[in-house]
């Protein structure tokens, strides 16, 4: 316990650490503020930045990032309607009507008390919940695994497009491009089309600078016309009665969003979307009518968001799939640290998993003081051209690609894959499942190999351990239910189920 | 559940094209190992192979049903199709961006980089040069300082 206690603290009494913290979350909120840059295209660049740092620096440098990204995408919501990140779409609902009533200070202010007392739910779910799943995880056999990375691409794939199909074929799209180069388990080459040049594969930090850098900023060419409004900020911090009124559906929201958080492939977009629905069907007396000012409609959002950060840490360290892209980048920053995420990540390095719970404590802490008190200069900075933002953005993913391996090779796939990431968002496909399809294919494919062995290649084998265990019985389900939920069944299925209860209780 | 949404305009050219670049990937997949069993090196990128193909067969089926009763002209088609594809603004950038590229092995990063913003700013920012070049000389300046310098990252 007092060792737990000693990680935990690391950050606390670093000064270096400390500080590497409180930059990481104020340029977290300013990246997350600024429309156009986003916390994944943050994340995405900074690791190859800091390939040659300590694990703990680059770590905690990333996880403030992170953290005060998440609550900065709020800024731009409320101040220019325009959300400054995918977990603030649901914010700029009722965030932007409240600004035209003149009240974005104090809308910014409850945002920010809300989104630290999320921030601070989802950290404890962290703490107390990893340590319970990392030792289940330690049962998980290798068909487990397979299920878990196949169920975190259907999740993301039927949750963040505009169909389950196009998100599958995203999906599969990554997975190919991970399989790009010399088999892990033969060393045959695999679709190098000949050429030695791929034979070492495609580097996956070059896909994800591509994908949410390069094809983020052509995306954002759209709306350079976006005009800018200016807003006057004055008193931000929320009386106690504010907050207390408040309180219970900020808790609830946040228990949404650490359960969003910590399914596989799902993050705060998809949290905060749903904890806004969950107020509006939960809440009968609302401040102001909800899309025209009512503050629950930005309570639920921006707490649950950041609930899904502690709960999105939850499947990262103790099973090695990412809870949402963000953490997928930061398990590709521990790969190249030498790392290597999943259950024995607890055992084989435990001071890690303390460690970062402490770094989001402290970071969820600057952010509450940053949030509060440099409210004109967030105002300002929200304000900055996309014109000149936007080339900014492509010199940094230039830099960050090259950084990998020091070789214009790799710049030139990040702009291969960022023109081609610009034309499949163009035509619905998403870039997330693309890039967690990267990460997770490896893991996919080589348990699924490990499984087929075992049944000797034979697929009534395959099909019989699919549901030999209680825990893959648990995930076949939620396979199978992840994949109906996004077809035409879906609906009748749950109608049916309803009619059925309703004669089952009249 | 799955909501229908209006065909995105060169939707049915662009799935085709996805489904002739997955087919050249299925015949270099094919090589791989073959049709051997499921756990042999070349099985799991067929699979994905035929996941992508049936996806794109599905999304093609889709495009053709979600076609408009009445053709629009080939001109209207073809301006819809630069609007919601490529912008003036996307269309500007994509070359340039290419040309910044062969730039960095030619001229190096830090006159290439200068001219990639200078161009870019005064052409999205529809002129003023003057404080085009001052933001592009002071954005080089400070990424020097910054990777090279301070986190002593080597640049192109």
């Amino acid at each position: 316990m007092e060792t737990a206690l000693g990680y935990f603290l690391m950050s606390w009494l670093d000064p270096y650490l400390l500080v590497l913290v409180a930059v990481g979350t104020l340029a977290g909120i300013y990246i997350g503020a600024i429309p156009g840059l986003s916390v994944t295209m943050a994340v995405s660049i900074l690791i190859s930045f800091t390939y040659a740092w300590d694990t703990n620096e680059a770590l905690a440098l990333m996880v403030g990032i992170y953290m005060g990204g998440v609550y900065g995408g709020s800024r731009s919501a409320i101040l220019l309607n325009i959300p400054g990140a995918p977990a603030a779409i649901a914010t700029a609902l009722d965030g932007y009507p409240l600004a035209q009533l003149g009240e974005a200070g104090r809308a910014i202010g409850v945002t920010t008390v809300v989104s630290f007392v999320g921030g601070f739910v989802g950290i404890g779910a962290l703490a107390l919940a990893a340590p319970l799943v990392a030792e289940v995880s330690l049962m998980f056999a290798p068909r487990d695994y397979m299920l878990l990375g196949v169920m975190g691409l259907l999740l993301v794939a039927s949750l963040s497009g505009e169909s389950l199909v196009k998100g599958v074929v995203a999906g599969a799209i990554g997975i190919l491009v991970s399989m790009v180069g010399l088999d892990t388990m033969t060393a045959q080459p695999r679709l190098t089309f000949g050429s030695t040049a791929l034979l070492g594969g495609v580097s996956y930090v070059a896909v994800m600078i591509g994908m949410f850098g390069v094809a983020e900023a052509l995306a954002q060419l759209h709306n350079l016309a976006a005009p800018v409004v200016k807003q006057q900020v004055d008193r931000i911090v929320p009386s106690v009665g504010t907050v207390l009124r408040h309180l219970p559906l900020a808790l609830r929201s946040s228990a949404i969003g650490v359960w969003i958080g910590a399914l596989p492939g799902t993050g705060g977009d998809i949290a905060a979307l749903m904890a806004y629905d969950h107020a509006r069907k939960s809440v009968k007396n609302p401040t102001r009518p909800f899309g025209q000012g009512a503050y629950e409609g930005l309570v639920a959002p921006e707490s649950a968001n950041n609930a899904a950060v502690g709960g999105a840490f939850i499947p990262m360290l103790t099973l090695g799939i990412p809870g949402d892209a963000v953490t997928a980048v930061i398990i590709a920053a521990l790969f190249i640290h030498g790392l290597k995420p999943g259950p024995n990540l607890m055992v084989d390095t435990p001071h890690l998993f303390w460690f970062t719970v402490g770094n989001l404590t402290l970071a969820n802490v600057f952010m509450l003081v940053f949030g509060l008190t440099g409210i004109r200069l967030f105002a300002k900075i929200v304000e900055v051209p996309k014109a000149i933002l936007l080339p900014i953005v492509v010199v940094l993913s230039v830099v960050g690609a090259y950084a990998i391996n020091n070789s214009l090779t790799d710049v030139w796939w990040a702009v291969g894959f960022g023109i081609l990431g610009y034309v499949l968002k163009t035509y619905g496909y998403q870039l997330g499942p693309i890039v967690l399809g990267v990460i997770l294919g490896p893991i996919v494919e080589a348990n699924f190999r490990r499984t087929m062995i075992t049944v000797h290649d034979s697929w009534l084998g395959f099909a019989l351990e699919l549901v030999s265990h209680p825990i893959t019985l648990v995930l076949t389900v939620g396979i199978v239910l992840s994949a109906l939920r996004g077809t035409p069944l879906w609906p009748r299925l749950v109608a049916k189920l309803r009619r059925s209860a309703g004669t089952a209780s009249g | 559940m799955t909501p229908s949404h209006p065909r995105h305009p060169g939707e049915l050219v662009f799935t085709l094209l996805l489904i002739a670049g997955t087919l050249l990937v299925g015949r270099e997949a094919v090589r791989i190992s073959g049709l051997s069993g499921p756990s042999s090196p070349g099985f799991g990128p067929l699979a994905m192979v035929a996941v992508v193909l049936l996806g794109l067969a599905y999304a093609a089926v889709r495009a053709l049903l979600d076609r408009p009763a009445e053709r629009e002209p080939i001109v209207v088609r073809l301006r819809r199709l630069g609007a919601a594809v490529l912008p003036p603004p996307v269309l500007g950038a994509i070359p340039v961006l290419v040309l910044y590229l062969i730039g960095l092995e030619l001229v190096g990063f830090v006159l290439a980089t200068f001219l990639f913003l200078l161009v870019s700013i005064v052409l999205l920012d529809r002129g003023r040069p003057i404080r085009a070049a001052l933001v592009a000389a002071g954005t080089v300046g400070i990424i020097w300082l910054l990777f090279q310098q301070i986190f002593q990252v080597l640049l192109p």
